[in-house]
Order: C-alpha cells, then sequence, then structure tokens
C-alpha cells in the first residue's frame, strides 16, 4: 500500500491509522496515556473514545479553517481548537460519571498535548479535504483505541482477574481465588506490555515483509 | 593445516590469558552455592527441594528456549543461568507456590537477560529482577515465612507449595499445617516472622540472638538463613579469585557503620550492627548477587562506591522505608548505576589531562 | 506525503504578506468561536455535573444510615489538635418520622499513595458508634489501594466502630489507630489491609482526626439537630 504512487485512495486513508502507521505500536506517539490509564478496559474504551472525538472535529473543523490559518499561527490555531474539544469531553464525561472520570484523572486534560491529535492536524488536517481528514482521523483514533486494549486487556486481566471491571459487563477470568499480578497494574506493567507488544507487532511487520519480498521474487 | 593456510596469525592484545573461562568461573559459584542450598533443603525440607528445582529447570528452559528463538547457539552450558536459577530460588520463601516461582523465572531471565542479548549483556542481575517482580506481584504470598527445621518436613510438602497455577496461596491452610507439625513434634508456640519484621513490625523491637542468626535455624528466605554457609561459600571465591572481594567488603562495611551509627544514637529502636549484618538478606546479596560480573562496576574505585553504595541503601531502606528488607532494591538500584560509576571512576591515564567530571 | 505538502503550503504562503492583520483575526475569531462553543456546553452539562456530585454524597449519606429517608445538612465548626477553628459539613439523616438516625461525617488524608483520600462515614449519637464508611475520593492504585472501597474485612471495621467520649464529652475516650492485618480487634483499632499498607493507615489517621473534632460538636449541638427536622 506505502509503495504506490499517487494519492492514497479513502480505503488507505482509514486503514493507514488503524495498522501500518499505528499511533502507537509504529508511531509511538501518545504512550504516556497508553502507559497511564491502561490498567482496566474500561478506561481504555474511555480513553479511546474521547481521543477519537478530539481527533476527528478538529480534524474536520481545521480542513475546513485550512486555507484561513495563517502558516506562521497554525501551531496555536490547532491548539486552540484541539483544546475546546477536550474540555467539551471533559465536561461530557463528567457529566456521564464522575467514577469514569475520577479514575482517568488528568489524562483527559492532556489530550490537549497527545502528539497524536496535534501530529494528524498538522500532517493531515491541514493539507487535506474534510471528508478524507475526518476519515483520517477514524481510522487514527480506532487504531489508539486498538492499541489501548491490547494493553488494557492484558494488564487488567492478569492484574485483577477480570475484564471490564467497575462496568456492569464485569467477567471474571479466573474465579474468585485468583492471586492478581499486582505489578501489572502498576507503572511498571504498562512499561513491560508495551514493549513487548511493540516487540510482536515489530515481528509480525518484518514477517509480512520478509514474505512480501519472497513473494514478488517468485 | 595445510601449508597455503599457515598465514601470520595477527591478534590485539592481551597475549596470555588467565586459564579459567566463563564457564569454570560460573561452574565455582555454582559450587560456593552448593552448601547454602544443600542446608536450605535440609531446614526446609521437600518444599525448599521442589522450589529450587523448579527455580533452576524453568531458568534453563527459558534461556534455551530464547536462544533457539533468537538463532543463536544455546548458552545453557555455561553455568550461568543454573546460577540465576538457584539463587531466585534460594531467595523465594520455601512455601512459595511453584507456579509463581516458574513464572519468577521466565521473566528474570527474558526481561533482563534474553531481550539484552544474552550473558554479558545483561544491566541487571536476573535472579533478583525475577525476585522483585513476584515481590510487587505476589506481596502476600512473598513475605508468608515458616519456621526452619520444621517436623515433618521431609515426608510432606507446605499446603501452598502445590498451589495451582494463577490461584492465590492459602496462607491459612500454611499457619495449620504449621502448627500441626509444630504439635506433633511437641513444640508449641511460633512466630511467622523474620527476624527482620520482628524487629520492624512488632509493638517493641525484639532482636534475634546472634548465634540464632548466624546458624540459620531462623525463618527466613530458602538460602539467606545460614549466615556462616555463605560465609563459607563467599570466600570460598575470593580465595580462588573468582570474585571481587571489594564489593561485599565495601557493602558490608558500609552497612556495619552506618547501622552503627543509628544503633549509638538509639539501642532500643535501632538494631546492632552485627544484626544489620546477619539479619535478611545482606550477606547473601553481597556475595553472590552484587558481585554478578556483569551488572557491577569495573574500575576498582568503583566497586568501592558501588558496593557503599548498595550497603547504605540497603540499610536505609530497612531503618527508613515501609519494607523490613532492602537488599535487593538497593542491588538493583546499584545495577543501574553501575554505568555511571564506571566513567566517573576511570582511572586517570598517564600523561592526558583531566577534561571534565563526566568522561562516560 | 512531501509532494502533498509543498502543495499545501503553497495556499498559506500567500497570507504572508498580509501583516499580522489575518494572524490576528484567526486566532481571535477561533477564540470567540471556541468560548461560545464552550460557554454552550458548559450550559448543556453544568447542570447535570453539579447533580452528580451532589448525588454522589445524597447516596452515600442514604446508604450510611440505615433507615434515613431524609435529609438536611448542617454546617458545624470545632477546633482541630492545633486549636484552630474548623469548619465542617455534617449531613444528618431522618427517617420517616422525623427521628435523627444519624449524622454523616466526612473525612480526609492527604498522603495516601495517590494523593488524598475522602470519605463519609455514618455516626450513631445514640451508640456511639460509627456504622459505616464509604469512600468518595480515591487516588489509590486499582487493584491494591483502592481495596479500600470494596475489602469486605476492611468495611466491617467501619460497621460498628466503637467511638465514645470521654466523660466530659470534649474529646474521644480512646484514640482510632491502624493496626495491622489480622493484629486488630481492641479498641478504636482499625485492622488495615495486607498489600494497602498505605491507603489504610491513611484511612485510619482521617478516621482519627475528623472523629475527635467533630464527634464532641455533634454531641454538644444534639438537641438542635434533633429539633430542626427537614
Amino acid at each position: 500500500m506505502s509503495d504506490q504512487q499517487g494519492p492514497p485512495s479513502s480505503m488507505d486513508v482509514f486503514l493507514r491509522g488503524l495498522w501500518q502507521e499505528n499511533p502507537v505500536f509504529v508511531m509511538l506517539l501518545g504512550t504516556c496515556p497508553t502507559l497511564a490509564v491502561t490498567n482496566k478496559v474500561i478506561n481504555c474504551f474511555a480513553m479511546g473514545v474521547s481521543v477519537m472525538f478530539v481527533l476527528v472535529m478538529s480534524g474536520l473543523l481545521i480542513s475546513l479553517l485550512r486555507s484561513f490559518i495563517p502558516k506562521q499561527v497554525r501551531i496555536a490555531s490547532f491548539i486552540i481548537i484541539i483544546a475546546t474539544f477536550v474540555t467539551i469531553v471533559d465536561y461530557a464525561i463528567q457529566s456521564i460519571s464522575l467514577d469514569l472520570y475520577d479514575s482517568l484523572g488528568a489524562f483527559i486534560q492532556l489530550i490537549v498535548v497527545n502528539c497524536i491529535i496535534l501530529g494528524r492536524a498538522e500532517a493531515f488536517a491541514s493539507k487535506n479535504g474534510p471528508a478524507k481528514s475526518m476519515l483520517d482521523a477514524v481510522g487514527m483514533g480506532l487504531g489508539f483505541t486498538f492499541a489501548l486494549l491490547c494493553l488494557g486487556v492484558i494488564r487488567e486481566a492478569l492484574g485483577n482477574g477480570t475484564l471490564m471491571m467497575d462496568t456492569p459487563f464485569e467477567i471474571s477470568l479466573f474465579g474468585p481465588n485468583f492471586a492478581p499480578w499486582s505489578i501489572m497494574i502498576l507503572p511498571p506493567g504498562g512499561f513491560f506490555v508495551l514493549g513487548l507488544e511493540l516487540i510482536l507487532f515489530a515481528w509480525l511487520r518484518k514477517r509480512r515483509e520478509q514474505r512480501r519480498a519472497q513473494t514478488a521474487q517468485a | 593445516m595445510s601449508a597455503e593456510s599457515r598465514l601470520l596469525e595477527i591478534g590485539t592484545s592481551p597475549h596470555i590469558k588467565a586459564p579459567e573461562d566463563v564457564r569454570d568461573i560460573m561452574f565455582n559459584v555454582v559450587l560456593a552455592l552448593l552448601p547454602v542450598t544443600a542446608f536450605a533443603v535440609w531446614s526446609f525440607g521437600l518444599s525448599a527441594l521442589l522450589l529450587l528445582a523448579v527455580t533452576t529447570i524453568t531458568c534453563i528452559a527459558t534461556e534455551h528456549v530464547a536462544c533457539l528463538l533468537a538463532g543463536k547457539p544455546t548458552t545453557i552450558r555455561d553455568w550461568s543461568v543454573t546460577i540465576t536459577g538457584l539463587i531466585l530460588g534460594l531467595t523465594l520463601p520455601p512455601g512459595t507456590p511453584l507456579w509463581m516461582a516458574a513464572l519468577g523465572s521466565v521473566f528474570g531471565v527474558v526481561i533482563t537477560k534474553s531481550l539484552f542479548g544474552g550473558l554479558g549483556y545483561n544491566c541487571f542481575n536476573p535472579a533478583l529482577v525475577g525476585r522483585a517482580f513476584l515481590q510487587i506481584s505476589f506481596p502476600v504470598a512473598i513475605t508468608t515465612w515458616v519456621p526452619s527445621g520444621l517436623p515433618g518436613r521431609f515426608t510432606s510438602l507446605l499446603p501452598s507449595t502445590l498451589t495451582a497455577p494463577f490461584m492465590n496461596m492459602d496462607t491459612g491452610a500454611v499457619g495449620a499445617y504449621i502448627e500441626k507439625a509444630l504439635a506433633a513434634g511437641g513444640i508449641d508456640g511460633w512466630s511467622g516472622a523474620t527476624p527482620l519484621s520482628m524487629w520492624k513490625f512488632a509493638d517493641t523491637p525484639e532482636f534475634e540472638s546472634t548465634l540464632r542468626l548466624f546458624s540459620g535455624m531462623i525463618p527466613g528466605s530458602t538460602g539467606e538463613t545460614a549466615s556462616w554457609l555463605i560465609l563459607v561459600g563467599g570466600f570460598y571465591l575470593i580465595w580462588r579469585n573468582m570474585m571481587n572481594w571489594r564489593i561485599p567488603t565495601g557493602m558490608l562495611g558500609a552497612a556495619f557503620l552506618l547501622s552503627g551509627a543509628f544503633w549509638l544514637t538509639d539501642r532500643a529502636a535501632y538494631p546492632s550492627p552485627v544484626f544489620m549484618l546477619f539479619s535478611g538478606g545482606l550477606l547473601f546479596g553481597a556475595m553472590f548477587m552484587a558481585s554478578d560480573m556483569v551488572a557491577s562496576p569495573m574500575t576498582s574505585l568503583g566497586v568501592w562506591v558501588y558496593g557503599a553504595f548498595i550497603g547504605v541503601v540497603t540499610v536505609i531502606i530497612r531503618i527508613k522505608g515501609a519494607l523490613p528488607e532492602g537488599v535487593m532494591f538497593a542491588i538493583l538500584l546499584g545495577n543501574a548505576l553501575s554505568p555511571l560509576i564506571n566513567g566517573l571512576t576511570q582511572p586517570k591515564t598517564y600523561g592526558v589531562k583531566k577534561k571534565g567530571l563526566f568522561r562516560i | 506525503m512531501t509532494t502533498q505538502a509543498q502543495a499545501a503550503a503553497a495556499p498559506a504562503a500567500q497570507h504572508n504578506s498580509g501583516g499580522s492583520i489575518p494572524m490576528l483575526r484567526t486566532l481571535g475569531g477561533l477564540a470567540l468561536l471556541s468560548g461560545c462553543l464552550l460557554s454552550l456546553v458548559y450550559q448543556g452539562t453544568n447542570e447535570r455535573i453539579a447533580r452528580n456530585f451532589e448525588a454522589r454524597v445524597r447516596d452515600a449519606v442514604f446508604e450510611l444510615l440505615p433507615g434515613a429517608t431524609q435529609q438536611k445538612v448542617f454546617e458545624f465548626s470545632g477546633s482541630d489538635e492545633a486549636g484552630k477553628d474548623t469548619p465542617f459539613t455534617a449531613y444528618a439523616g431522618y427517617d420517616d418520622t422525623g427521628r435523627l438516625v444519624g449524622v454523616a461525617l466526612e473525612a480526609s488524608d492527604g498522603n495516601g499513595y495517590g494523593g488524598e483520600i475522602r470519605f463519609l462515614y455514618g455516626y450513631q449519637p445514640d451508640t456511639q458508634q460509627v456504622v459505616g464508611m464509604k469512600v468518595l475520593l480515591c487516588k489509590e492504585t486499582p487493584g491494591l489501594g483502592d481495596r479500600i472501597k470494596t475489602d469486605e474485612a476492611f468495611l466491617d471495621n467501619f460497621k460498628a466502630l466503637e467511638v465514645p467520649l470521654a466523660d466530659d464529652a470534649s474529646a474521644l475516650a480512646h484514640p482510632l489507630a491502624y493496626a495491622k492485618p489480622g493484629k486488630g480487634g481492641g479498641p478504636g483499632q482499625i485492622e488495615g489491609i495486607s498489600g494497602a499498607t498505605i491507603s489504610s493507615k491513611a484511612v485510619a489517621r482521617a478516621m482519627h482526626n475528623s472523629a475527635s473534632l467533630m464527634l464532641p460538636v455533634i454531641r454538644k449541638h444534639l438537641s438542635e439537630l434533633q429539633e430542626n427536622k427537614p
């Protein structure tokens, strides 16, 4: 896909964020919230959805306004737009559930400085039309959510023996006598799981490239 | 060699090499660990034997598989991973569930050693990383102690040893088992605490007698109790010149001096420096873990700094920290500082002016 | 990507010649837009957020005082250990007949593992007992420290914790203190959770400080509480 010439198709724009240019596993962006909030699956969902909302809305607005924004103040303008939507998300989560708001802590407000959002604003939305920008934002948002869930599922399963704890859909995986691996819920667990998953994804990518090289030779 | 290939062989110095190789040294460390291991099995019985077997075998198997996956020749024959397994087993409480011990082994070897490139590339001691992982993950299981020399220890296992994988150990069952065994042997009353936690957490500090500390008839990690046998193993390594004697000397010396200073200020609250040296894992850590060749500094001044640092941090954690024992975290911190210490203590090169403090 | 970037940079470059007016216009316009949008959203969610915060306390009060169906908020003040005048809020709960069931009081400690821990506890003046505890704010580590919210053995500490006042009703008869798991049982002892020592200690400390500050004041104003039914 990446070696094709010319502007990428809509499908490629969408899929790129999910896998090929996955913000966390490939571009290593937004690792701070990735490490911080992934100790519960519900946090991963909430964080992923919040980031996706901010991505889509700011992408749309920036792409619509892209020809009105002078180059010198573009970063400042992007930050104003992003901060607006982050504050909206902040209010929204407070009005939905205070418990969720408490467990996400400062990381909702910190979406403002999340590299993924400013990065997509600068690299994509300010240079493409609204439809494509939104597609790109949804792809990146889903890619980010996918990455958070990859960490969150493992950390919550091993660290607490459940999936979806603190929600009505809580599933106990190992029964009541499970010995939780507390380290998985603590910050070191985030680093370990992220490191191991980076190895896994790098290995998958390498294997696929090798296979492609083989088929190209044959 | 055929005539054509008899070229002049050129190599850089050193040209005279010591007769020992890595394998020899590591094998001697295993020899030095044997008395402690034998005592551990004698004092804690079948459970300790199984625990040591599981950690050692898991470590060896993990290293083998990791080498195969990396496409490298297997390195299990150089004894280093055997030491990792033995040391990990010796630093765990005898009743540790076997699945936790195996998990710690895999974690220590994979994360600390294999991922960094095998022996010689690990910046931390793999056994200690495995133990730290277990300590943080399962704080209750890793601090459940049993008295040494329990009657019936050779015929039955502690109930926690065979805990099903992923399940919590039943501390109540362990207590009941111990009480029953002690009652059968005509002993009543026991304390489920190590000398260090008895001092730290009891309402009035209690100090175990030095004789009992020295002889090893106390609750504790399987291999950390018998001070005299640890000293035997350590002196053997020093005598064979296979361990840098400055590291344990610096570490124990610093711990002795600092705890001595505390002790002089308040003899009722702080333990004597002798108690500090012979309790917990300080001696074992000094002799077998801090002196790990790969993760300790190389310069002769550096090893003193390193040893003293570990000794000081251990005493600070024990006296001021939330945990009764700090050797493990102190050594890991020391490991992390090794490259920095190396850089700061480079010997002066003849004829070269010193340029700055940091020349790493 | 490079060709796209160059193409997109072209229209932006045209603005460079216009001096600072377009920049100010853009930033000003965006800020205005953002302000409008945010005040709209604030209007829409404000009430709900305030209601969430209120409901959190109100539900906790009813949960802590079994039998209470109505509540009323009182503001008192007492002097803390340093002798400083400290205002506090008491949530009095009454049953259907208007009888005072008990009072819910707030306690907090800033030295938990993850910062502040704040909780409400129910106090029954007639039995001189704490009858329950509910955590309102807790930033402790999930799965470890935050077990203070859910651990049954720990919460049982507060099911019938005796907090009698001394004879002159100016202080607690005995202090409330943390005890190691399995080692408690004495008067005023709060058994901690193993693996969550720091969090348990913070709760015990908060409990002691709050009770020794507020309970004497509650005793003094008891008749006021009983008569001013909602």
